[in-house]
C-alpha cells in the first residue's frame, strides 16, 4: 500500500510543498531569534539552572535542550544527577523523557541510575495504566545487571494488570530482562506462558515476539496456545501477526510431519491443525504491511506439500501488488518472488505483465529481476506473451545502456533453453534469429556488447542444439554456421570475428559432408586478410587452420582405410609404398594442406605476437607427425559440453534460504557474498519437518483452548473477518448498532468502563511490594539462545557451469576460447 | 528474532546526524554509516551490507524529501520489517508535523519526535505504530505548544495533568486505530481517489500493458465513533463489475474483510481519525489482452495525452520532432458533479495543506504536462531546438520539457511540438566519457555501416523513413549512425484532475451508525479524484 506521505506529496502541488517549505524555514529561523534559544546559545550552567527550576516549564524547557543535543549525537552524560531529580515528576512529558534520558545513560552511571529504581518502582503501582507500562519499560530497559531480580519480580507483577498496555509491556521487557541476566529464565517463561494465553491480541502479539527471542525452542509452551494463536491472528496488530506467523511456520516444522502425496491427482491429508493455520494466514491476504504479506508467502511456501501449489497461489495476487509499493519494498518484494518462482516458475505466469520493465524509470537492481522473472516464466507463457517479451528484449538489447544490453541479450538466452515440449524449437529459432540479427546489423550504440554477449549466446544454444542431435538440430547449428561465416564479411568487431571464427572451426571443422567445405573456405577467405587481422584473430585463424586440418587428415586416413580394406580382399601386404606416393601427391595438391601450410608454416611463423608464433609450432609438430594423428583430433576436437544458461539468482535457490530473510535478499543481491555462507549472523533457517510419528500428539494443543470473541474485551469493535468468533462478533457490532439507536442496551463494556471499575481495585492489589520467593528458581537454562542448525553448503559446487566447461575446454588445448566473451562477474 | 538497532535521520547535505536514537546498543558510529550509504553505487539498494565493520551491518535505508532514514541491523532480520517500519516513522512524522517532513521540524521538536520513536519502538521491536493510538499517547506539539507555552508557570500543572488524565484514560482506546473521545465543531468526510497510471505503448500505438493502481484516501473528522460505509463502483456501475475491475484491494485494518468479500465494492469501517489511507488497488487498463500481433482491433487505451514522433529528420537525420496533443477525456467520469451526484462538489474550506483540486470546474483538466526524452550517453548538444510551447531544458542526458495546459482540455489549444537536432560528441571523447569502459575498440563497430538492410525492424515505425539511394556512402553512414543516436522512448508526465483512468467512482459514503455524533448533524462530505502518469512509456 502506498504510504500516506507519498500520497500527500502527490496530492500537494509542488508549489504549495516549496511554499510550506519556505515558510516553516523562516519560522524556525524567527522562533530562534525570538527566543534567543539556538541550541548553542545555552551554557552548561544555564541548561542546568533549568533543569533544577521549580517550574515544570523551565525544566521542560531544559529537557528540551538535553534532548536536542542528545540526538544530534553530542554527549549529554553530564546533565545526569541534574535530569534524574525529576524522575519523579508528575507531569508525564517530563517524566517521559526523563525516561528516555535514563534509557541511553544509565549504564555509564549504573550507581546514579540505582538511585531513581525507587521511584520507578512506585511507579508500578501508579493508577495511570501509561506509567505502570512506562515504569516496567524504563526499568527493564536500565541496562544494570544489579537489578535484574527486581525486573523480574516487576514483570511477574505486571503480567496480572489489568491493563493490555502493560502487559504488553511486560511481554517486551521479557527478553530485555533475560538479556540482562539470563538466570531469571526460568521464571520469565513462566510469564511468558500466561501471556501467550492471554485474552487480548495485543498482548499475545508482544508475547510472541518475546518468546521467539527467548526460547523459541520451548514449543511445549505453545501447544495449549496454538489454536488461540491461529484465531488471534487476524485481529491482532501487524507486527504481532509477523510474529505469529513466523513461529507458526516453525513450529510447523517442528509438530506435524510433512505431507505427502497421495495418488497421483496432488490428494494429500493435511493435519487439520496445520491447516487451521494455513487458512487463518488467507484471511490476512489483504493486509496493507508488505512484511506480513511475505511472512504468509514465506508459510505457504515452507509449508505446503512439495509441488503443491493450492496454498501458494493465493499469495502470488498480493505478492504482485506488493509491486506497485515504494521501490523500496517493491525491490524486496521482488527477491522473494524470484526466490519463490525459482521453484515454482509457472506460478506467476498470468502476471507476466506486472514484470515488464521500463528501465529508463526504475532502478536497475528492479529491472534485473523482473527480466529475470520474465525468463523463469517464459516456458509456461502463452504464445503471444512469449513473443512479447521476445520484442521486448530484442528492444531493449539495441538500446544504449550497456547494462540493460548484456542483461537482455542473456536472457534471450536463457528464453532460448526452453525446454516445454511444445514450441521449443520455435522458440530457440526465433531467440537466434533475434541474436543473429543484432550481431549482423551492429547498429546499436551498444555494438561491442551487444556482438559479444550475442555470440557467447549463440554458442550456448547452437551447443546445445548440436549436442542433442535429433530433430534436425545439428542441421540447423550448421546453418547458423554458415549465416555467421557469411557475416564475417561485415562484422568488424575482432572480439566477434573471434567468436564467429572459432564457431566455424567447431562445428563446421568437423568435415561430415559439405561442411568441411564451409570451413575451408572461410579459412580460405580469412588467410587472405591475415596480416590486417586483430592478434585474436589471427590466433583463431590458426586454430581454425589445425581443426580444418586434422578433419582433413582425418578423412583421408578413413578414405585410406576403406581402400585399404577394399583391397585389403584382395592381395595384401603390398602397393603401401604407392599410397604413400599418391598421399605426399595429394598433400601437395589439395588445397586444404595447401592452406594449412601456407598458414601455419609461412604466415604465422613470421608473426609478430611470439605467443601466437608459439602456439602455431605447437600445431605444427603436432601435427606434422602422421602417428599423432588421433591425439590430434582429439585435442582439438573434444566435444564440448554443452553449456547452460543458468538464472542469475538460481544459486540461492540451492542455499536454501528462507523467504523473506534477509540472507536471502543478500543472497541475491550480492551474488556470492551473501552475507557470507551461514548468511546474515543470526540467522536460523527453518527446522527440518518432524520425522512422521515423532510428533506431539493432537490432544496437546486440544488444552486450554482460548475463547475469543468476546466482544467485551476489544470493546465492541470486532473486524469482521469470517472466523467463527469474528462472525458472532460482528453480529454483537451489528445487533449493537441496532440497539445503539434504540437506547443503547447492552452496550458492551469498554475500557474505559473497566478501568473506571477496576482502576481501585488494582490500587490495592499492587500493594504487595517485595516478594523475595521467585529468587531462587532459576539457573536452568543459560545458554539455550542458540540452536544453529548449520546447514552444511556444498561450496565446491557451487562453482558456474561455465567455469568448469572453459577449463575443459582449456585442457583441450582450445585455449582461445577464453576470449570468447564472458561476463564479467 | 528480528529486531531494528537504532534509527538515524540525515539531511542528505550534511553527514552529521540530524537525529539519532538508538533502541539498542549499537556499536557502529553513524558517520561510519553515512558514510558506507554515500559511497555505495547509485541507484542504492534500500538493503546495503557493510561488511567491514563489526559485526557486519546491514544498513536499511530509505529517503524521503531530502531526509535519509538510516537504521542498520546486525543480526538476521525480515527486510521488509524494517522498511515497513521505517515508511511508518515517515507517516507518523508528517501526521504530527504536517507534511512536508523537512528538517527544521524535527529540529525544532526534538522532544516530540524522542517521545514517538519510543513509543514506535520497544527494544527494536515495533510497538505502537498507528498514528491514532499515537496520539493517546504523545501530545502533539501544538498542544504542547498551548500548555507550555503560556507565560504563568503555575497553572501549567493543572493543565497538563488534565491532559494526561485525558490521553491516558483513553490509552489503549476501543478501537486501536482511532483516538479516543473524538470530537469536532465541523464534521467532514472527504474522500480523494488517486490513480496512478503505469503504461509501455509500442511504437505503432499499440499499448502493450498498462495499469491504474489507486489509493483511496481519506480525512474523517467526525465526533465520536462512526461507522461508515463507502460504496465504490467500478466505470459501468454495479458491484459484480467492481470485482472484475478492482484487483488485488489492499485495506486499512479498519475495513471489514468479510463485507468486501460478500458485497465487493462495499467497504464498511470505523474510520481513524484524521488523514489516512483506506485502501488501494490496482486496475488493469487493458482488460483484455489480446498480444498477438495480427489482431485488427487493438486494445483501447484513453490517454489524456497523446505523443507522435518523429525521428531521423532533417539533412543528416540528426533531427527529431514530439508532437503532443491533449486527447478529450472519455465521458462518464464528467458527471460527477451533477445533480445526481449524492455529494455536492467540495469546493474550498479545506485547511491549508489539503489537496486543492480544482473543484469549480466540471470538466476534468489536464495539468502538468512534462515530456521526458533520454537521450544516449554519447549526445554532446542539442541545436537547433524548437518548441511551439512550453520550456525546455537538457540536462544528465534527458531532455525535459514542460508544457502549460491553458484553456484546459481543448483539443486545440492542446497541441504542441518540440524539435530539435542533435550533436554528438568527438569520436576521441567517447571512451573518456563512458562511465564504465569493459570493451576496448568499440569505435570501430558504430562506424561500419549498411546498418539495418534486409532485417525488418521489430516493431513496426511509425514513420516511413525512406532509405534514399544516397550516393555518399558517408552520408548514409551518418545517418545511420544518427539513426541509433535517435530518442528510443519518451516518458510523459500528465495530471489529471476529475478524472479517474479505470473509471472507478464513489457510489456513496454513508455513516451508518455514529455513536457519539449528535442526532441530526450531517457531516460535510466531498470526492475528489485525480489521475497521474506514473510512468507512461511511448517507444520508438
Amino acid at each position: 500500500m502506498e504510504s500516506l506521505a507519498r500520497i500527500s506529496n502527490m496530492l500537494e502541488t509542488a508549489r504549495d510543498l516549496t511554499l510550506e517549505a519556505a515558510q516553516s524555514a523562516s519560522a524556525a529561523g524567527r522562533r530562534k531569534d525570538l527566543l534567543g534559544l539556538g541550541p548553542k546559545a545555552l551554557t552548561v550552567q544555564e541548561t542546568r539552572k533549568l533543569l533544577n527550576s521549580r517550574m515544570d516549564r523551565e525544566v521542560l524547557e531544559g529537557l528540551k535542550r538535553v534532548m536536542e543535543s542528545l540526538f544530534r549525537g553530542s554527549d549529554c552524560s553530564e546533565f545526569f544527577p541534574d535530569v534524574i531529580k525529576n524522575v519523579a515528576s508528575p507531569i508525564l512529558e517530563i517524566k517521559k523523557l526523563v525516561y528516555i534520558y535514563l534509557l541511553r545513560y544509565a549504564e555509564s552511571e549504573p550507581d546514579l541510575a540505582l538511585l531513581s529504581i525507587n521511584t520507578i518502582q512506585k511507579s508500578l503501582t501508579d493508577q495511570n495504566p501509561l506509567i505502570r507500562a512506562m515504569a516496567i519499560r524504563v526499568m527493564s530497559g536500565i541496562r544494570v545487571p544489579v537489578i535484574s531480580q527486581i525486573v523480574a519480580l516487576a514483570i511477574k507483577k505486571c503480567v496480572t494488570d489489568m491493563s493490555p498496555y502493560v502487559r504488553k509491556s511486560a511481554a517486551l521487557a521479557i527478553p530485555k530482562c533475560y538479556r540482562l541476566d539470563p538466570g531469571t529464565l526460568g521464571l520469565l517463561t513462566e510469564n511468558l506462558g500466561t501471556l501467550l494465553g492471554d485474552k487480548s491480541c495485543f498482548v499475545v502479539g508482544a508475547a510472541v515476539m518475546a518468546f521467539l527471542e527467548v526460547c523459541p525452542e520451548k514449543l511445549d509452551l505453545v501447544h495449549k496456545h496454538y489454536k488461540g494463536l491461529c484465531k488471534m491472528l487476524v485481529e491482532m496488530d501487524e507486527w504481532g501477526q509477523l510474529a505469529v506467523v513466523n513461529l507458526l511456520t516453525i513450529y510447523a516444522r517442528k509438530c506435524f510431519p510433512q505431507v505427502k502425496h497421495h495418488g497421483k491427482e496432488g490428494m494429500y491429508v493435511m493435519d487439520p491443525d496445520l491447516e487451521l493455520f494455513l487458512e487463518k494466514c488467507k484471511l490476512l491476504l489483504h493486509s496493507r504491511n508488505s512484511a506480513v504479506i511475505t511472512s504468509i508467502a514465506k508459510a505457504f511456501h515452507h509449508l505446503s506439500p512439495p509441488n503443491s501449489t493450492t496454498y501458494l497461489v493465493h499469495i502470488t495476487g498480493p505478492l504482485v501488488s506488493l509491486l506497485r509499493c515504494p521501490p523500496d519494498i517493491a525491490h524486496m518484494s521482488l527477491i522473494n518472488i524470484v526466490s519463490i518462482s525459482l521453484s515454482h516458475p509457472s506460478l506467476f505466469a498470468s502476471y507476466a505483465t506486472h514484470f515488464l520493465i521500463q528501465p529508463s524509470l526504475e532502478p536497475s537492481h528492479l529491472w534485473k529481476l523482473k527480466m529475470e522473472m520474465q525468463t523463469l516464466m517464459f516456458p509456461y507463457l502463452k504464445k503471444p506473451l512469449r513473443s512479447l517479451i521476445l520484442t521486448e528484449l530484442e528492444y531493449f538489447a539495441k538500446g544504449w545502456d550497456k547494462e540493460l544490453v548484456r542483461e537482455s541479450v542473456r536472457a534471450i538466452g536463457r528464453c532460448a533453453q526452453t525446454e516445454s515440449a511444445a514450441g521449443r524449437e520455435r522458440v530457440a529459432k526465433r531467440c537466434l534469429g533475434v541474436l543473429l540479427r543484432l550481431v549482423t546489423e551492429d547498429s546499436a550504440v551498444g555494438g561491442a556488447v551487444v556482438v559479444a554477449e550475442s555470440l557467447t549466446v549463440i554458442r550456448h544454444i547452437i551447443q546445445s542444439y548440436a549436442a542433442r542431435k535429433q530433430r534436425g538440430g545439428e542441421e540447423y547449428a550448421n546453418m547458423v554456421v554458415i549465416k555467421l561465416a557469411r557475416a564475417l564479411d561485415t562484422t568488424m568487431h575482432p572480439q566477434a570475428r573471434a567468436s564467429i571464427i572459432w564457431l566455424v572451426g567447431e562445428f563446421a571443422g568437423g568435415g561430415n559432408g559439405g561442411m568441411g567445405n564451409i570451413a575451408a573456405d572461410t579459412l580460405r577467405i580469412l588467410a587472405k586478410g591475415f596480416a590486417d587481422e586483430s592478434e585474436s584473430v589471427r590466433g583463431m585463424i590458426v586454430l581454425l587452420a589445425a581443426k580444418v586440418y586434422v578433419a582433413y587428415l582425418n578423412r583421408r586416413k578413413e578414405r585410406r582405410e576403406k581402400e585399404k580394406a577394399a583391397r585389403g580382399s584382395g592381395d595384401e601386404g603390398s602397393g603401401e609404398e604407392d599410397d604413400d606416393d599418391e598421399e605426399d601427391e595429394e598433400l601437395s595438391t589439395h588445397p586444404i594442406p595447401l592452406l594449412y601450410t601456407y598458414l601455419l608454416h609461412l604466415l604465422s611463423r613470421y608473426d609478430t605476437s611470439y605467443d601466437l608464433r608459439d602456439r602455431a609450432r605447437l600445431y605444427r609438430s603436432l601435427l606434422s607427425d602422421p602417428q599423432s594423428t588421433q591425439l590430434a583430433s582429439l585435442l582439438l576436437q573434444a566435444p564440448k559440453p554443452a553449456p547452460e544458461a543458468r538464472s542469475p539468482s538460481e544459486r540461492v535457490l540451492k542455499d536454501g534460504w528462507v523467504v523473506g530473510s534477509a540472507s536471502l535478499a543478500l543472497g541475491v543481491l550480492e551474488g556470492e557474498a551473501g552475507g557470507g555462507n551461514g548468511g546474515v549472523r543470526g540467522y536460523v533457517g527453518l527446522p527440518v519437518w518432524v520425522r512422521k510419528g515423532e510428533e506431539v500428539g493432537r490432544e496437546a494443543r486440544e488444552v486450554g483452548e482460548v475463547v475469543i470473541g468476546r466482544v467485551g474485551d476489544t470493546g465492541g469493535i470486532v473486524r469482521g473477518t469470517g472466523v467463527a468468533g469474528g462472525v458472532e462478533a460482528v453480529k454483537a457490532v451489528n445487533g449493537n448498532g441496532s440497539g445503539g439507536t434504540g437506547g443503547g442496551k447492552e452496550e458492551p463494556k469498554s475500557l474505559e468502563d473497566w478501568l473506571a471499575s477496576e482502576g481501585s481495585s488494582g490500587d490495592d492489589e499492587s500493594e504487595e511490594e517485595e516478594e523475595e520467593d521467585g529468587e531462587e528458581e532459576d539457573e536452568e537454562g543459560d545458554d539455550e539462545e542458540e540452536d544453529d542448525e548449520e546447514e552444511d553448503k556444498d561450496k565446491e559446487e557451487e562453482e558456474e557451469e561455465e567455469e568448469e566447461e572453459d577449463e575443459e575446454e582449456d585442457a583441450s588445448g582450445d585455449e582461445k576460447t577464453s576470449m570468447l566473451p564472458r561476463s564479467s562477474s | 528474532m528480528s529486531c531494528i538497532d537504532a534509527l538515524y535521520i540525515f539531511d542528505s547535505f550534511s553527514t552529521t546526524p540530524l537525529l539519532q536514537y538508538e533502541w539498542r546498543r549499537v556499536s557502529t558510529p553513524p558517520d561510519v554509516l553515512i558514510s558506507a550509504y554515500n559511497s555505495s553505487p547509485t541507484p542504492r539498494s534500500s538493503l546495503l551490507h557493510i561488511p567491514t565493520t563489526s559485526p557486519p551491518t546491514l544498513l536499511f535505508n530509505i529517503t524521503h524529501n531530502n531526509l535519509i532514514f538510516l537504521s542498520p541491523v546486525t543480526s538476521e532480520v525480515e527486510p521488509l520489517l524494517v522498511l515497513e517500519f521505517l515508511h511508518k516513522v515517515v507517516d507518523v512524522l508528517e501526521d504530527y508535523f504536517s507534511t512536508p517532513l523537512l528538517p527544521g521540524k524535527i529540529e525544532g521538536n526534538y522532544e516530540v519526535v524522542a517521545q514517538l520513536l519510543a513509543e514506535m519502538c520497544d527494544d527494536g521491536y515495533p510497538f505502537t505504530t498507528e498514528p491514532n493510538a499515537l496520539r493517546d499517547l504523545v501530545v502533539p506539539p501544538s498542544l504542547m505548544g498551548k500548555i507550555f507555552g503560556s507565560v504563568t508557570g503555575l497553572p501549567n500543572t493543572h493543565l497538563s495533568s488534565n491532559v494526561a488524565s485525558s490521553s491516558n484514560s483513553n490509552s489503549l482506546s476501543a478501537v486501536p486505530w482511532r483516538r479516543s473521545n473524538v470530537r469536532h465543531t465541523n464534521n467532514e468526510l472527504y474522500v480523494d481517489i488517486i490513480e496512478v497510471v503505469t503504461a509501455t505503448i509500442a511504437p505503432s500505438g499499440r499499448p502493450l500493458w498498462a495499469r491504474a493502481s489507486g489509493t483511496v484516501a481519506m480525512t474523517s473528522k467526525i465526533s465520536g465513533v462512526p461507522d461508515l460505509l463507502l460504496t465504490l463502483s467500478g466505470a459501468g456501475g454495479g458491484y459484480g463489475r467492481t470485482m472484475n475491475t478492482i484487483k488485488f484491494p489492499v485495506f486499512h485494518p479498519c475495513v471489514r474483510i468479510t463485507r468486501w468479500k460478500e458485497r465487493p465494492g462495499e467497504l464498511s469501517f470505523v474510520p481513524p481519525d484524521g488523514k489516512f489511507v483506506l485502501a488501494s488497488y490496482e486496475v488493469d487498463l487493458l482488460p483484455n489482452p489480446t498480444f498477438s500481433t495480427s489482431s485488427s482491433k487493438s486494445p483501447q487505451l484513453h490517454l489524456p495525452v497523446a505523443v507522435e514522433i518523429k525521428k531521423s529528420l532533417g539533412e543528416y537525420g540528426s533531427e527529431f520532432e514530439v508532437r503532443v496533443m491533449t486527447n478529450p477525456l472519455p465521458g462518464g467520469q464528467n458527471n460527477n458533479s451533477s445533480p445526481s451526484s449524492p455529494f455536492p462538489r467540495a469546493i474550498g474550506n479545506r485547511g491549508p495543506g489539503s489537496p486543492a483540486f480544482g473543484g469549480s470546474s466540471n470538466n476534468p483538466a489536464v495539468e502538468d504536462v512534462t515530456i521526458t526524452i533520454p537521450l544516449a550517453p554519447r549526445i554532446k548538444t542539442l541545436v537547433n531546438t524548437k518548441t511551439s510551447r512550453g520550456e525546455w531544458h537538457y540536462e544528465k542526458g534527458t531532455v525535459s520539457w514542460k508544457i502549460p495546459m491553458s484553456g484546459g482540455a481543448n483539443a486545440a489549444a492542446g497541441m504542441a511540438t518540440f524539435r530539435t537536432g542533435i550533436a554528438l560528441k568527438a569520436p576521441y571523447d567517447e571512451s573518456s566519457d563512458e562511465e564504465t569502459d569493459e570493451e576496448d575498440g568499440e569505435d570501430a563497430v558504430s562506424d561500419s555501416g549498411d546498418y539495418g538492410d534486409g532485417s525488418k525492424p521489430v516493431f513496426p515505425k511509425v514513420t516511413t523513413k525512406k532509405k534514399e539511394e544516397a550516393q555518399d556512402a558517408r552520408l548514409q553512414r551518418r545517418k545511420a549512425k544518427m539513426e541509433a543516436m535517435m530518442p528510443r522512448s519518451i516518458l510523459v508526465g500528465f495530471v489529471v484532475k476529475g478524472w479517474l483512468a479505470s473509471g472507478v467512482k464513489v457510489d456513496s459514503l454513508q455513516v451508518v451508525h455514529g455513536k457519539g455524533l449528535v442526532e441530526g448533524v450531517k457531516p460535510y462530505k466531498g470526492v475528489k479524484y485525480a489521475t497521474k502518469a506514473g510512468g507512461v512509456e511511448i517507444r520508438c
